[in-house]
């Protein structure tokens, strides 16, 4: 699967569905590739289906939930054919997760070095003395001050910034391939998050893990991202090189959320371009573009179904690609 | 100044500290702030700085415990029953969140009627009131005979917002009314919030921590840090020239959505907030300040005025530069470990 001269893959999704109970899918026949060593980003809004790819990347999607499709491999394992004990034996240790709110996601009642070495133990990766010496080494890992004191210490006695940095100790324990992290900074600060980011960015550096970030701040995905993927209401809308992406979106909807962003610096517009509307249930539902209900291009050719396309006109980025017919036009435009 | 709506002169509020004898929470410090007729005064900082807590001593949901507040020139500061009336009518309040902030079994109607009945309105006016703001917030009239959980997020706070217009207010004190939103539909939000202001020449107090909304909307902007207010500017002086090293910080660590943007800007500030309980002697911020002397750690900087309209508290103003923030050295200490 490995081409040539390319870092392996740590994800490999090829139309990949994820609906819950009846009704429209989540996410639909999306494909997404995560190599060693590469920070890929999904942006979307609330309810696109991004937080739902996580998850079912990790196996923690519970019965209601029906994930298929063409494959859907995570670090070697067929994640849709494996039983749960499998993907067990692969989460913390080869595919970690961070998520929004590390106060939920830490245990309130266990002290913090034990809930790092719990990882070790879990996967058998150290002895009972081994793993509370590697906790602590850990949590120096993450940049936690003191960190033996910390190391006793409970989750209600830590800031929300060092919170979130024993859930990347804890994430980092099994020396894991993939990484997921899911708005780990949206609960936070803009200058904790900035600390936040350089770390997650440090420790990728470190040992070329691959990085699926998730978020709706298009200014954490545009600092992070090698590639970023935009999904709006289940389906992937643009792809690319986040420089292309960001830089010259072709799909109106990925040039609505860049207007939409209000600026801290540069030139500001008089007025912010808001998207008119909201994603409905049955713009999930139609065959044609999802976003053409609120689309200011929409028109005639809409209501066809619409293929993920290659953006690049002169073929100098292979990889940028648009979910719209008109695309040609929304990139002259924006030129 | 005689169009000032709402001024705080040397605001102090204390929370008492919970258990055993500790030392009471100050959450703020000597501020003092006014807010004019029709213009948008933002405060800005992170979480703990006390901005909300000023957003509630506005509202006089809590009576602060030092200073003095007035509304159109009258003391409020511990007035109660009908000397409170004018400022319960006339600063009126949207929350973050407005799943919590409106009864879900009441209806919208109820809902946007009820501080007009508090505000001695009549009956049939206050039918009439509601079908006026519900159409200025830009939902149909037959919303109001609708339940909050039949509307999206973003509507919500557009019945918020209309609650709060109900009453003909002077002032709208909003609390990161947009933060729970998305993007697409917090520049909706914020489009309304400006249309309603030039229509009305309505008042905000807008507190925020999100420095792209703040720039958008406001006419001046007040930077809070542990409860006290470091830096007071326009909004286009602040934003071009920040004089206080934590407005920088601030500043710098904003990550815009900017292709080439790649590498993430160094972060300027290591280690965390100190404790509101527990504030060092001089200058609050010099612990994670990467200009502070010896003075700055025993004397507390007043805020002074640099330039007509322009305060801030530092011994060293104008110094920090957003320039130099990727060139900080880290401050020393055990998290600077590289």
């Amino acid at each position: 699967m490995t081409v040539a001269g390319a870092e392996p893959l740590v994800l490999d999704a090829r139309r990949v569905t994820i609906g819950y109970g009846g009704g429209a899918p989540v996410v639909s026949e999306l494909d997404l590739t995560v190599r060693h060593g590469e920070i890929v980003g999904l942006i979307g809004e609330s309810g696109c289906g991004k937080s739902s790819v996580a998850l079912a990347t990790m196996g923690l999607l519970g019965r209601p939930a029906r994930v298929s499709g063409e494959r859907l491999r995570v670090c070697d394992t067929d994640a849709l054919a494996a039983d749960h004990r499998l993907l067990a034996a692969l989460r913390g240790k080869r595919v970690s997760m961070i998520f929004q709110e590390p106060m939920t996601s830490l245990n309130p009642c266990m002290r913090i070095g034990d809930q790092v070495a719990e990882v070790l133990r879990i996967h058998r990766l150290a002895g009972r003395r081994a793993a509370r010496e590697r906790a602590v080494e850990l949590l120096e890992l993450v940049e936690i001050p003191e960190p033996g004191k910390r190391a006793r210490q409970y989750p209600h006695e830590l800031s929300g910034g060092m919170r979130q940095r024993v859930m990347i100790a804890i994430a980092m324990a099994g020396e894991p391939d993939l990484l997921l992290a899911d708005e780990p900074t949206t609960a936070l600060d803009v200058t904790v998050q900035a600390e936040i980011l350089e770390l997650i960015r440090t420790l990728q550096r470190r040992t070329a893990m691959g990085v699926l970030l998730i978020s709706h701040d298009l200014g954490v995905v545009a600092s992070m991202c090698d590639v970023v993927k935009v999904m709006y209401a289940g389906q992937v809308v643009e792809s690319g090189p986040t420089a292309e992406v960001l830089g010259a979106p072709r799909h109106p909807y990925t040039q609505a959320l860049l207007a939409a962003v209000p600026r801290a610096s540069g030139r500001q517009a008089d007025r912010l371009a808001a998207i008119p509307g909201q994603v409905s249930p049955a713009d999930r539902a139609t065959p044609g573009c999802r976003f053409a209900t609120r689309c200011a291009l929409a028109g005639a050719g809409c209501e066809q179904p619409q293929q993920l396309l290659p953006a690049s006109i002169d073929g100098v980025s292979p990889g940028w690609q648009v979910r719209c017919w008109r695309h040609s036009e929304t990139g002259r435009a924006a030129a | 100044m005689s169009d000032v709506v709402l001024s705080f002169s040397g605001i102090g509020h204390e929370f008492a500290a919970r258990g055993r004898g500790g030392a009471p929470l100050r959450a703020l410090r000597e501020v003092s702030l006014s807010v004019r007729r029709g213009e948008t005064l933002s405060v800005v900082g992170e979480s703990g700085c006390g901005k909300s807590t000023l957003a509630r001593v506005a509202v006089r949901l809590y009576q602060p415990t030092h200073g003095t507040l007035e509304f159109q020139g009258e003391d409020v500061t511990r007035a109660r029953g009908r000397a409170l009336r004018p400022l319960r009518r006339g600063v009126q309040m949207v929350f973050q969140d407005p799943n919590g902030s409106l009864d879900p079994r009441m209806t919208v109607r109820r809902s946007i009627t009820e501080p007009l009945q508090a505000a001695g309105v009549a009956r049939q006016d206050r039918g009439d009131r509601a079908a006026e703001v519900i159409a200025q917030v830009g939902l149909p009239v037959d919303a109001l005979d609708s339940y909050p959980h039949e509307f999206s997020g973003g509507q919500r706070q557009r019945i918020a917002i209309a609650r709060a217009l109900a009453a003909s207010p002077e002032l709208l004190v909003l609390d990161e009314p947009t933060s729970a939103l998305d993007v697409s539909v917090q520049a909706q939000i914020l489009n309304l919030l400006r249309e309603t202001q030039a229509v009305r020449s309505l008042a905000y107090l807008f507190i925020s921590h999100n420095l792209g909304v703040v720039r958008y909307l406001s006419d001046r902007v007040a930077v809070m840090y542990l409860g006290g207010v470091v830096e007071v500017a326009d909004t286009a002086d602040l934003f071009a020239g920040p004089q206080h090293p934590y407005t920088v910080a601030l500043l710098s660590a904003v990550l815009e959505p900017e292709a080439g943007a790649a590498a993430p800007r160094r972060a300027a500030l290591r280690g965390e907030l100190p404790s509101a309980a527990d504030t060092p002697p001089g200058c609050a911020f010099a612990a994670r300040c990467w200009l502070a002397t010896e003075q700055c750690r025993t004397v507390r900087p007043p805020l002074v005025e640099t330039a007509p309209g322009r305060q801030v508290a530092c011994h060293r103003p104008g110094e920090a530069r957003l320039t130099d923030v990727t060139r900080q050295p880290v401050p020393a200490g055990p998290a600077s470990r590289k």
